[in-house]
């Protein structure tokens, strides 16, 4: 049987009438919160609120439970005296290269690429990035990260980019890959391009925050700091220079609701072994890498060329121009061969800045690269001239305040 | 195709920078201590004596500028160890601190006299006690450079005897450094380096390596470890009771929560 | 109904007025006018920024949300700011908790064992608390409210 539109409008209306009930709308407590978390003035305390949470429950689980409670001890008193007794020939080159310095006590200093490889990427790495997902992944079913875009949007735009980046920009906390990725949904070149750049420079993933936490705990709010400037600060003059636009973009705010178990667990998942296979191959490549190559022994001389620029112009000890160079393949690894140098702690709180802004690490590199290699380049020419700037700016703000 | 050629050539330049990383030998840091001061009161003014003002107050004795030389740092952990020991949490006053040392050294010896007052161009109200008796039981009273350094010629590790007395009470504490702090070698060294003054280069450069390994453990140990006569302090009980009470009202009100959530 | 939320109101009130206080005294204590302070139960170190500076200022913010919102404590709105308030005190708490918590479960650095002796674990728990953890049992009043005023239910 054929309807007309008539009749069919009819058979809607009667279909309408006896399944679909209508009432008054009743503001629910849940509703109000969700406004009242989206208003910068109720928002704000609430945005300090659960970043701190991250924060804490971060530096709790990783660093206090995992990582020195457990790792620390398991490496260091029953896996690297195994590995140190199993391994013939102390002397070789072998030896050398997977288990590293034979009178190291600790799998920190060890330097071999199965002793403080794995231990970087098991047991600091890991759990970093474990619970930096798992609250990633909360914050994000629960509804509450689109409204902390919506807060940081005013702000954001200042800087060319939309209050969505808040994203890429968390996430890059984690590790820089997958933020980079996520760079995609801002909707312009420009965008695209600031953020990327801004991400590589001045936004430290979950291997460096966690050396950090191990390394130089009490500067870390101090590195934090000069990151978080540099970030607006940049981000700023970026969006002055590069040609494009930036366009408003409407964000759709959900209800609050529980998480679904299922979603975080599939999530939490996913973003771990991804992580798990593509960054710490890297981690074990590059030990063994630099291993290799201080075997070949290019290492002092260019650290003898670049000695005069780092001494006098960023203001640190001669002996960071290695880490610095080599924190091309692991800037964790940089950080952690910083701490065995004598130095002031403005010395290393600059030196760490420099390292966080001064170059991607390999696998960001590559993830960049498959973004677009010309975007690649102008990024490379721009963290160079920023780490340039910057380190310099850090040096004289500290001869001003007198610590430098 | 140029602009692959210019990336292709980037790419190897950063590549082969990565080679300038200097592999860092443990290159230990100084030694971070936390070293209390000694808290005394002189008259009704409460003094504190730091190892920087002892260090100070030995080198304007010596006229050479402050010095943290070993027997300076050994004395001051001995006083220090001792009136802890025999004060616990109370300031003592000047005049009620005894010491008797037998370690003829000016480091040492001056810091004893600066804690008691008893020493040449000191400021203070009242005075403690302070003797040098050495382990053969002969007293010293000529404080000289020219003298101690005379008889500090033939010292060893057994003559790093200290005694502290509480005089109001009578309650005394003795300690003796314990000796595996000095390298066997260090006293024969010192004698050839400062007093006769006949040791060779390689002499004086191991001479200088121990004193300044000596300077550092002596600064860094704990003062259980350094003396006999001090026990080490025991560990401290966790306070089970307390944080039961607090774990217990905590999962209780866990517990009602999830209850409540569950029934709604 | 009536006598209930004004007795409610001045309960309010007053605990946002303390917790404000509590918040404030952290960053004070952190910048350094006084060093720390014991008294009783709680105790503020004051020496980390991140907990004293910033969760002392989320205190502080929460406080003062409590207090904005205790006039009319029967509106929905006005309720959901003194929850929020609430919140934030509950999200420092929960915080040193979890804290306490992680620190508490594997043994000392010196000790050869991974796990804390149950003892050890307990004994971690013991006072001093630091001032979010002692406002949490007051503020769980509001959610208590929250749940006895029917603000709760969907409909």
């Amino acid at each position: 049987m054929v309807l007309n539109e008539d009749q069919r409008w009819s058979l809607v209306d009667l279909l309408a009438e006896q399944t679909i009930s209508a009432g008054t709308y009743k503001q629910t407590a849940w509703d109000v919160i969700g406004e009242l978390t989206v208003k910068p003035l109720t928002g704000i305390p609430v945005a300090f609120a659960v970043l701190y949470a991250f924060w804490s429950v971060f530096c709790s689980f990783a660093g206090a439970l995992c990582t020195d409670g457990f790792f620390v001890k398991f490496f260091d008193n029953h896996f690297l005296p195994w590995m140190q007794a199993v391994w013939p020939d102390p002397n070789s080159i072998l030896y050398f290269l997977f288990v590293g310095d034979p009178l190291a006590d600790n799998c920190f200093e060890a330097f071999g690429m199965l002793t403080s490889g794995l231990f970087i990427a098991i047991g600091v790495v890991l759990p970093a990035v474990l619970i930096f997902y798992l609250m990633m992944a909360i914050l994000e079913d629960s509804g509450y990260l689109p409204r902390l875009a919506v807060l940081v949007d005013t702000l954001l735009h200042k800087m060319g980019l939309h209050g969505y980046a808040i994203i890429p920009t968390i996430l890059g906390l984690g590790c820089n890959v997958p933020a980079i990725t996520a760079t995609r949904i801002l909707e312009t070149k420009k965008q695209r391009f600031i953020m990327m750049t801004l991400l590589a420079i001045f936004v430290p993933c979950g291997a460096q925050l966690g050396i950090m936490l191990e390394v130089i705990p009490e500067s870390v709010g101090y590195v934090m700091l000069f990151l978080l400037i540099g970030y607006v600060v940049f981000g700023y003059l970026l969006s002055k220079i590069v040609p494009g636009t930036n366009p408003e973009i409407l964000i759709d705010v959900p209800p609050y609701h529980m998480p679904q178990r299922a979603n975080i667990t599939k999530k939490l998942w996913m973003r771990t072994s991804g992580f798990i296979i593509n960054a710490v191959p890297f981690v074990l490549l590059g030990i063994l890498f630099i291993n290799l190559l201080y075997i070949g022994g290019v290492i002092q001389w260019l650290s003898g060329v670049f000695a005069p620029v780092f001494v006098h112009w960023f203001g640190v000890p001669k002996e960071t121009a290695g880490p610095l160079i080599a924190a091309f393949l692991r800037k964790d690894l940089a950080v952690a061969q910083l701490s065995n140098i004598e130095m002031t702690q403005y010395q290393m709180i600059s030196a760490v800045v420099l390292i966080s802004i001064y170059f991607p690490c390999v696998a960001t590199f590559v993830v960049m690269l498959k973004e677009g290699w010309k975007e690649l380049i102008a990024a490379v020419g721009v963290l160079f001239a920023v780490a340039f700037v910057y380190g310099g700016i850090i040096h004289a703000i500290g001869i001003l305040l007198g610590v430098a | 195709m140029r602009a692959r050629l210019i990336l292709a050539s980037l790419l190897m330049a950063a590549l082969l920078c990565t080679t300038a990383m200097a592999h860092m030998p443990g290159a230990a840091p100084a030694p971070d201590v936390e070293l209390r001061p000694i808290q005394i009161y002189d008259g009704n003014k409460l003094v504190e004596i730091s190892i920087d003002d002892l260090a100070a107050y030995h080198g304007k004795c010596t006229g050479q500028g402050p010095s943290k030389c070993p027997c300076v740092v050994i004395g001051y952990r001995a006083a220090e160890a001792g009136i802890n020991a025999l004060y616990g949490d109370e300031i003592p006053e000047r005049s009620d601190i005894m010491i008797i040392s037998a370690y003829p050294s000016m480091g040492s010896l001056q810091d004893f006299q600066y804690i008691t007052g008893t020493g040449p161009e000191m400021d203070y109200k009242e005075t403690g006690t302070f003797n040098l008796i050495l382990a053969d039981g002969t007293e010293i009273t000529d404080f000289s450079n020219k003298n101690i350094k005379k008889i500090s010629g033939n010292i060893g590790p057994d003559d790093c005897k200290f005694t502290i007395i509480r005089e109001s009470t009578g309650k005394s504490i003795d300690l003796a450094l314990n000796g595996d702090i000095f390298p066997s070698d260090y006293f024969d060294l010192r004698k050839k380096v400062k007093i006769t003054k006949n040791a060779t280069p390689e002499e004086s450069q191991k001479f200088l390596d121990e004193y300044v390994a000596l300077r550092d453990a002596a600064l860094t140990k704990p003062a259980w470890e350094l003396f006999k006569g001090i026990d080490e302090p025991p560990e401290e009980e966790p306070d089970v009771f307390g944080g039961g009470i607090f774990l217990s009202i905590f999962i209780l009100f866990v517990a009602a929560g999830i209850i409540i959530i569950r029934r709604k | 109904m009536n006598t209930e939320h004004n007795t409610a109101q001045i309960y309010i009130a007053a605990l946002g007025l303390v917790t404000m206080i509590l918040g404030l005294v952290d960053i004070l204590v952190w910048i350094g006018f006084t060093g720390g302070i014991e008294f009783g139960i709680m105790e503020i170190a004051g020496d980390d920024f991140f907990r004293w500076a910033w969760g002392g200022l989320v205190v502080f913010l929460g406080g003062a949300l409590m207090l904005s919102g205790c006039r009319n404590v029967g509106n929905i709105q006005e309720f959901s700011k003194v929850l929020l308030g609430a919140a934030l005190v509950w999200i420092i708490a929960a915080c040193d908790i979890f804290a306490m918590i992680c620190e508490n479960i594997p043994a000392g650095e010196e000790a050869p064992e991974f796990l804390n002796s149950f003892a050890g674990f307990v004994g971690g728990f013991a006072p001093p608390y630091a001032p979010a953890v002692i406002l949490l049992p007051f503020t769980l009043v509001i959610a208590y409210f929250f749940y006895a005023w029917g603000f709760a239910d969907e409909s």
